[in-house]
């Protein structure tokens, strides 16, 4: 018999060169274009222990390594991030509508920002910046108030989502009322809003990193959990399942891998939706195989829109929100309709 | 040795569903819950599931569900709700193989046995040819009989079943208590099922219990209650009983 809930070595091979072309577009492109053949010859220079013997571009090393690599990381990590953000939302939800941003989280994170940038709030706690540390403290407050909202109303699943809408309509409301009193600062906010990738160095990537690295853990922990979820709750539990811990722990991480991937690149939409929606549509609906190949496809996907925000109008930038939703939403659109009621 | 329950009752958001109900039945029973609607058959199912919290004693082989269920590796039960989960994207052998779930661990992946173990349950159930579609394509007969291959995946001693015929024709109906009859006899399978179909139950089941209003008007052998006055006072409404050809009661 084949096996069954297996990652197919054709999808594993597809998306790790998707991988690999979004890192040789991202490195390469830009105002200074560097080949695919330099960029593997300047890795080599670079992890080579006879380095006087190889010769290379001291421009386009520093370029590279100080430069465009922090930004490949950042953006595959942050697109990894929501993509398995949005698998974990989408499995305990059981709705196709569900995303990272289900439980207020794009909407605390905008008023954490907004109140940071109106009231001029200029901090820094080790490596991270006061805007970042609004947005995470933003989108984590936003989640645990629509937690506290549905305890009070009975703990069901439902409740905790209706309890999601009212957090972010309320807190929208509120970031537009301050955007409005403080006119000035719209713009800054404005783009703060439509997301964008900025690095300066290597600190985001070492901020994100261990949230990613833990957070991806436990949500992959959780795989057979969420394949169970897929059936009524009480068959789950009677086949060894525990929805309420799965639904705890799961939620829990999703929202804090939103969270950091908010604070450090603003509000990009579309990622998290649709890429658990890609997966399942052309690979498997099973989260065994959805949340690794989620990260590595959404990783690549956010790579591939910074690539393509960066050169589009270059020397300046586009924000990667439009350009995530501007590429994704046809090609969803393709998908829906190739998938024949799948929905 | 069996399954007993004494002065069991059931309470949800403090509505008393099930009160003071008493049972006994040996192990490999098969016993049929029967009842008007709103009776507390549901209910009984998923106490006997270990899912609902109740006062009184129900055991099982001497010992109490909650702690058998939590504590042994070798007791399985398997429950189907009245309304099955069927996941978009799923096949049906990956449905199956969720069976296997409490018998792997947070890492490691079904191993050979697993896969022998689903295998033999595909051939059991005669689906085996079906393996690979999406269970959302399946009709409503192949569809409990996933579920019971499902539970011979699981390894289950005791089977729940709730209404499991109300979504199926006449024909389905006839082979699907068929074959949970021969699961009872070859795998010494206990079943509770709950039902409305009396015609069908008085053919295949040995013991029932009848439910009203959430207590126990009657539990013991089934024939016991083939009569026209027990039934019609259990369903407030006037059955006649016909003695088929072959001996059977029928009631209308």
């Amino acid at each position: 018999m084949e096996k069954v809930f297996k990652i197919s070595s054709k999808s594993l091979i597809i998306s790790i060169s998707l991988v690999f072309l979004s890192f040789l577009l991202s490195i390469g492109l830009g105002a200074a274009k560097i080949p695919p053949w330099e960029i593997i010859n300047l890795f080599i220079y670079y992890f080579s222990e006879n380095q006087g013997q190889i010769e290379i571009n001291k421009i386009n090393q520093i370029i590279i390594f100080e430069w465009r690599l922090p930004r490949f990381c950042l953006g595959f990590l942050v697109g990894a991030s929501l993509a398995i953000a949005g698998c974990g939302f989408q499995g305990v939800f059981k709705n196709p509508l569900a995303d990272p941003f289900l439980l207020g989280s794009a909407a605390g994170a905008g008023l954490g920002v907004t109140l940071i940038i109106v009231y001029n709030i200029n901090f820094s706690f080790f490596i991270i910046n006061s805007v970042q540390i609004g947005a995470f403290i933003g989108a984590l407050g936003a989640v645990m108030c629509a937690a506290f909202i549905s305890i009070n109303a009975g703990k069901t699943i439902p409740s905790l989502l209706l309890a999601g809408v009212a957090t972010a309509a309320f807190l929208t409301s509120c970031q537009t009322y301050f955007m409005h009193k403080y006119y000035s600062s719209m713009q800054e906010i404005y783009s703060w809003i439509i997301g964008r990738l900025l690095t300066s160095g290597w600190d985001e990537v070492i901020t994100i990193t261990p949230y990613f690295l833990i957070c991806f853990l436990i949500i992959y922990l959780f795989r057979k959990e969420l394949d169970l979820l897929r059936l009524s709750e009480d068959e789950a539990r009677m086949l060894g399942g525990n929805p309420n811990i799965t639904y705890f722990i799961v939620l829990t991480a999703s929202s804090l891998l939103t969270a950091v991937a908010v604070s450090l690149s603003g509000l990009i939409a579309f990622v998290g939706l649709v890429i658990p929606h890609i997966v399942r549509l052309t690979v498997s609906s099973s989260y065994r195989v959805m949340i690794p190949l989620s990260a590595l496809v959404g990783g690549a996907f956010l790579t591939f829109a910074d690539t393509f925000s960066r050169i589009v109008i270059s020397p300046a930038e586009l924000p990667i929100g439009i350009v995530t939703a501007f590429i994704g939403a046809p090609f969803f659109a393709f998908l829906l309709k190739a998938s024949k009621g799948s929905f | 040795m069996g399954y007993k329950a004494k002065d069991l009752t059931v309470y949800i958001n403090n509505i008393n569903i099930i009160d003071k109900i008493s049972f006994d039945f040996p192990s490999g029973s098969y016993v049929s819950i029967i009842g008007p609607n709103g009776a507390g058959k549901t209910t009984l199912l998923k106490t006997l599931a270990g899912l609902l919290n109740y006062k009184g004693s129900l055991s099982i082989n001497n010992q109490n569900v909650k702690e058998l269920f939590k504590n042994s590796n070798n007791f399985n039960c398997a429950y189907v709700p009245q309304i099955i989960g069927i996941p978009e994207g799923m096949s049906l052998i990956e449905y199956i193989f969720l069976g296997r779930n409490s018998f792997t661990n947070w890492f490691l992946s079904e191993n050979k046995k697993d896969y022998d173990i689903v295998e033999e349950a595909l051939n059991k159930l005669n689906l085996g040819s079906k393996k690979n579609q999406l269970v959302k394509s399946l009709s409503g007969g192949e569809m409990q009989r996933a579920t019971l291959a499902r539970a011979l995946a699981q390894q289950a001693n005791l089977l729940l079943l709730d209404e499991p015929t109300s979504s199926l024709d006449f024909a389905r109906t006839q082979d699907f208590y068929k074959l949970i009859t021969n699961l009872n006899k070859d795998l010494k399978l206990t079943i509770f099922l709950s039902t409305h179909d009396i015609n069908s139950i008085s053919r295949y089941s040995e013991y029932v219990i009848a439910l009203k209003e959430g207590k126990n008007v009657f539990s013991g052998h089934i024939n016991e209650i083939l009569n026209e006055v027990f039934l019609s006072e259990l369903y407030e409404t006037k059955l006649k009983k016909i003695i088929t050809e072959d001996g059977y009661s029928l009631f209308f």
